[in-house]
């Protein structure tokens, strides 16, 4: 990869200039769908962008040195982990990515969720820590069938390359592993009905309880960055590419949005579960669908062993 | 599941949220900002008297008197409105606007003083409410004397105290032990 194609992917497309208003467009898309659901009116769609600047030009309270230190540095590290992780997305078949994307693709997806456990920490606010903890629980809970998907994936795909496994042909592995994917989306995007460590109305918002200013406006860049990030990666791995760089690039975005408001409706239709529940719905419905694409995806070289 | 269906509902209708302040009517006694008629007021300072915020306040001048209302202090809780003997004051039926800068709905309004009748200098003024309240259906003579200047009111009574008074000393004085 030479410099000019790092630079392009992180800061043209995928990256800053398409993924930071495309963030926010889908922090509206999801606020302004469940508000009609739920028969509110719902906010204009620059509100995310006007929430940005406000929480931008905003002080923040003041701590002492080490926690400011942890507070302002959690919700970057958020952000450029998004931005990193945007990169890496196999957007056009072979034309990115190097052997071993696949693994610093699922760190760095990691890493957001990583820091808002840390931040409840570092806030020193009750609620900060429920969250935090439960947070953390989550992320045990999801990244077991995540991962296992993604295993199968790559096992299919003989490679460790995203651009590799998504220029894949469709298998039967790729039904069952996406699918695990599309499963763990709402929780690792903390909507309903996972919205277990960030749960409004009882422990406020969970790790960002006590930020405020420019550093809960990186938080809620972060959280858009996710977003971008997480759908990009289930429509890259579940759907084949044509070739036309324009109509990727439509594809990828216009799939994207739909998976915004599939997940809307996953989160205006659906209330909040408790964390044993949601780790129980994981442990079983998530992990049984990953073993079966891990299994499906073993299946020619037992046959072989077999033979 | 049947929630789905209901989203749907949902997502195709209107918003169920009134679009404020055009459709929710506000009730008959809502108390607004406060609104001065300044042909009712008579200076009497009552309102700025009673009012705990400090919002309104009167300013006396030797010819006229100033009426300041400032809606940031304002409480809305009508005691101006409800005290003011000439019916000057009431409170409007809305809600009071957004705004963006401090100040933005101060009003200040003159109230200037008519010239006394008799000798033109400014006067009390007198609204029609107050005549009634305190002499119920005041006479020709009241009316007359009414709107004087404190000054020439003073020595019209003075006169007419003469007039009677000095009149029953004659009497006194006329009659014998």
């Amino acid at each position: 990869m030479s410099w000019g194609k790092i630079f392009t992917a992180l800061f043209i497309f995928p990256g800053m200039l398409y993924a930071v208003p495309m963030a926010w467009l889908m922090l509206w898309l999801e606020r302004k769908l469940r508000a009609r659901m739920q028969g509110r009116i719902g906010p204009p769609f620059y509100q995310p962008f006007f929430d940005f600047v406000k929480l931008m030009a905003k002080k923040p309270i003041l701590r002492s040195r080490a926690d400011a230190i942890l507070m302002t540095g959690l919700p970057l590290l958020a952000v450029s982990a998004g931005l990193v992780a945007l990169a890496l997305l196999p957007v056009f078949p072979g034309s990115r990515g190097f052997a071993g994307d696949l693994v610093l693709l699922v760190a760095f997806i990691e890493v957001p969720s990583l820091c808002a456990v840390l931040a409840g920490f570092a806030s020193r606010s009750i609620f900060g820590q429920v969250g935090a903890t439960r947070e953390a629980v989550l992320s045990i809970t999801y990244n077991l069938p995540f991962l296992t998907a993604v295993v199968a994936l790559a096992y299919s795909a003989h490679s460790l390359a995203l651009a590799d496994i998504a220029a894949a042909p469709a298998t039967w592995v790729r039904a069952p592993a996406v699918t695990t994917i599309l499963l763990c989306l709402p929780v690792k995007l903390r909507i309903n009905p996972f919205s277990v460590s960030n749960a409004e109305q009882e422990i406020y918002s969970g790790p960002a309880t006590e930020f405020g200013g420019s550093q809960l406006a990186m938080w809620e860049l972060a959280h858009g960055l996710e977003w971008v990030v997480l759908t990009g990666l289930a429509v890259c791995l579940g759907l084949p590419r044509t070739g036309a760089p324009v109509i990727d690039i439509a594809l990828f975005a216009g799939l994207s949005l739909v998976l915004v408001v599939l997940l809307s409706f996953l989160a205006a239709g659906t209330a909040r579960l408790k964390v044993a529940q949601a780790a129980r719905f994981y442990w079983r419905w998530g992990m049984g669908l990953a073993l079966a694409a891990l299994i499906l995806a073993m299946l020619p070289g037992i046959e072989r062993f077999i033979r | 599941m049947s929630i789905f269906p209901v989203l749907i509902k949902n997502l195709r209708k209107k918003p169920a949220t009134l679009r404020l302040p055009e459709e929710a009517p506000h009730p008959q006694d809502f108390r607004g900002l406060v609104k001065i008629d300044v042909e009712k007021c008579i200076g009497c300072g009552m309102c700025a008297y009673v009012c705990v915020s400090y919002a309104v306040r009167v300013n006396e001048f030797e010819d006229a008197c100033e009426w300041l209302y400032l809606p940031g202090r304002c409480t809305y809780c009508g005691r101006c409105a409800a005290v003011c003997p000439g019916g000057a004051l009431r409170m409007e039926n809305g809600s009071v606007p957004v705004y963006s800068s401090a100040g933005e709905l101060d009003e200040a309004h003159r109230v200037p003083y008519p010239a006394c009748p008799e000798c033109g200098r400014p006067a009390r003024p007198v609204a029609e409410p107050v005549l009634k309240r305190a002499f119920g259906e005041p006479t020709e003579k009241v009316r007359a004397g009414i709107f004087l200047c404190q000054r020439c009111r003073l020595r019209r009574s003075q006169k007419d105290l003469w007039a009677t008074a000095g009149k029953s000393i004659h009497a006194r004085g006329e009659s014998p032990e």
